[in-house]
């Protein structure tokens, strides 16, 4: 098992090469770079040397080196120092602010799906045990309402008009959680909910399927047939075979909520990861780009990883080896 | 009763029925939401297909001292003639209802064009890699796998990034995004109907691969394309609409639906919160017709793909 854990974890280190290298090379050769940006910025009274400043500011950022150069610096710079190099425009040390920024879109995340599951579980299992029947056919128009509604409108809608017609708005700056817990909750909450929504209506269905095969299997008919209780079947036997699916159901999960997050931290002036993105990705800052791009793969694939693990420990069927 | 072949007997009828109309009947007789949901996409793509002449005004036309004007109220063009205004005007002074049937053009051309694109890349790559298998196969599937674990509205921003924003930019990368994540599906129906028995005939016959492909695979997983289109096509728009609203889609002053939600427009929200309604609305009913389109069409043609992944955010 721990080989197959090592072997799987070693296994993540070309994927992350093979994605910043992809990134690097990427940003360097597709014109358009945070050099412009930068000269963009600056007062200039026309009489300087266009070319010469590049040059300058290329040698500064040590980007006028081959890709492959500055490639296994970036490298070298992360093993060695930890050090994910300084934001091109803004300036911030790139691993502080990612540092600072995870933790928000960590918590949105959690949440969100915290709720999707709360809501989307009983509903799965519902609709799996009374297929086809009236209540089934309204859960699944939800669940198809929830993949529409883009989630930004419904962001909009819900700050406006309850601020139009009551005077109510939700607070948008979440105090600190050590500081008031309850506060930081509060303020999570609705954000979390709307980026929920749209996970919620995707796991509705996804479950709902996955609960009619695990309502089909043997051991339910014969927990039936031996006389149980409707709700001894359910909550005994369905709902505990069914966690292996709401696992799977978590893992697909995490990329939709990481990319869902952008649009809501955005809305709600929420300062995570998604906004950083998106900040850096305005003005072509590679540094950032590259750090965000490092951060988010790694992630997915633990992610990937601890969902493939967790199979074996729900299922002794399941070994790795 | 009105159609006629539905009396003659039924081996007689067989023969002579046309698939298309048959699966047309049979939609209007199960699938009554379905059919509706179908009737509004489709009147949406007809106006965004013929915004020009049907909306009232350009998209970018100003009218003289029409700013935020509520709905049903006349103003005169830079050329002095009387203008009428169905839902009003938007902060400086546009047309809103012209704006969201050109917004509707927008919104179908990533949706038609870019599940277009992205069906074909699907093909290109599924159909080899579940025919052939083998080490084509395992590199094709480990790339893209790689692929599908990034998270893909993050993705779109870092491609939007390099490439710049512009509608065919975001139409290109879309089609990219989804054909890979479809050519997945594709492989899976391919190797599902590998064995069959006529492939194997036809393979006996002599067919060249390509022939095979083209003219044995494809028309027997042709139905399932046209499921996997019609439930990625949704996600599409909700994608563009969701990269324009962040600034990072169709630039201004272009009318996406996502892009009216975004930037200066919020200023005017809280004093004129309607504006911010009408794209939003367009927006949704369009993608949940689509979605419940390609539900109804999946039950009919593809029940496989019952609770497939269909558009996110």
């Amino acid at each position: 098992m721990s080989t197959y854990i090592i072997r799987r974890l070693l296994l993540v280190i070309p994927t992350l090469m093979i994605v910043t290298l992809l990134t690097t090379s990427a940003l360097r050769v597709i014109p358009g770079d945070a050099v412009d940006v930068l000269i963009g910025q600056m007062d200039l009274s026309g009489k300087e040397d266009r070319n010469l400043l590049r040059a300058q500011l290329e040698e500064q950022l040590g980007i006028d080196v081959p890709i492959y150069v500055q490639y296994f610096r970036w490298w070298r710079e992360l093993i060695l120092r930890g050090d994910l190099g300084d934001a091109v425009i803004l300036g911030f040390d790139v691993r502080d602010e990612i540092i600072n920024r995870l933790p928000v879109t960590m918590e949105l995340g959690v949440l969100a799906l915290i709720i999707a599951m709360l809501i989307s579980f009983p509903v799965a299992i519902y609709s799996a045990i009374r297929q086809d029947s009236v209540m089934d056919y309204v859960f699944r128009s939800i669940a198809i309402l929830f993949i529409s509604l883009p989630s930004f409108w419904v962001g909009i809608m819900v700050i406006v008009f309850p601020s139009i017609l009551w005077g109510w708005s939700p607070e948008l700056i979440p105090p600190g959680f050590l500081e008031d817990p309850w506060g930081n909750l509060r303020a999570y909450l609705l954000p979390a909910a709307i980026l929920g929504m749209a996970i919620n209506g995707v796991n509705m269905r996804l479950m709902r399927t996955m609960m009619l095969e695990v309502v089909r299997e043997d051991y339910i008919r014969t927990a039936y047939s031996k006389g149980l209780t409707e709700r001894v079947v359910v909550f005994r036997h369905a709902v505990k075979n069914a966690l292996i699916p709401v696992i799977t159901v978590i893992g697909l999960n995490i990329p939709v909520v990481i990319g869902g997050s952008v649009i809501i931290e955005q809305l709600f002036g929420l300062p995570g990861m998604g906004r950083l993105a998106v900040e850096a990705a305005f003005q072509r800052d590679f540094t950032v780009i590259i750090g965000v791009t490092l951060v988010f793969t790694a992630f997915v694939q633990i992610i990937i990883l601890v969902t493939d693990l967790s199979y074996a420990w729900l299922d002794p069927r399941i070994r790795y080896s | 009763m009105a159609n006629t072949e539905i009396g003659v007997p039924a081996a007689l009828g067989a023969k002579r029925r046309n698939p298309i109309a048959d699966f047309l009947n049979r939609l209007v007789k199960t699938k009554p939401l379905g059919t509706a949901s179908a009737v509004v996409v489709l009147v949406f793509f007809l106006a965004g297909v013929s915004a020009t002449l049907i909306a009232p005004y350009g998209y970018n036309d100003q009218f003289r001292n029409a700013r935020l004007l509520p709905p049903f109220s006349e103003s005169t063009t830079r050329a002095g003639e009387p203008g009428f205004h169905i839902i009003g005007t938007d902060s400086i002074g546009r047309d809103l209802f012209s704006r969201l049937i050109h917004g509707a053009r927008i919104s179908m051309m990533v949706g038609v064009i870019g599940s277009a694109l992205s069906l074909v890349i699907s093909c290109l790559i599924g159909l080899p890699s579940g025919y052939f298998g083998g080490k084509f196969d395992l590199v094709v599937q480990r790339f893209i796998d790689a692929w599908l674990t990034f998270p893909d509205l993050i993705l779109l921003i870092l491609l939007v990034a390099l490439t710049g924003p512009s509608l065919w930019n975001i139409i290109i990368i879309l089609g990219l995004q989804y054909g890979l994540g479809g050519s997945r599906s594709v492989r899976g129906a391919v190797i599902g109907i590998r064995q069959n028995m006529y492939i194997e005939s036809a393979q006996a016959t002599g067919a060249n691969t390509l022939r095979i492909l083209l003219r044995h695979m494809l028309p027997n997983v042709a139905a399932f394309l046209l499921v996997l289109v019609t439930t990625r096509m949704p996600g599409m728009m909700l994608a563009e609409a969701g990269l324009s609203f962040l600034g990072l889609g169709v630039p201004p002053p272009a009318p996406s639906w996502g892009g009216m939600l975004s930037g200066s427009a919020m200023n005017y929200i809280y004093s004129n919160p309607m504006l911010a309604v009408w794209p939003g609305l367009a927006l949704s009913i369009v993608v949940y017709s689509t979605n419940m389109f390609g539900d109804a069409l999946r039950d009919l043609l593809d029940p496989r793909l019952r609770g497939a992944n269909t558009g996110r955010y």
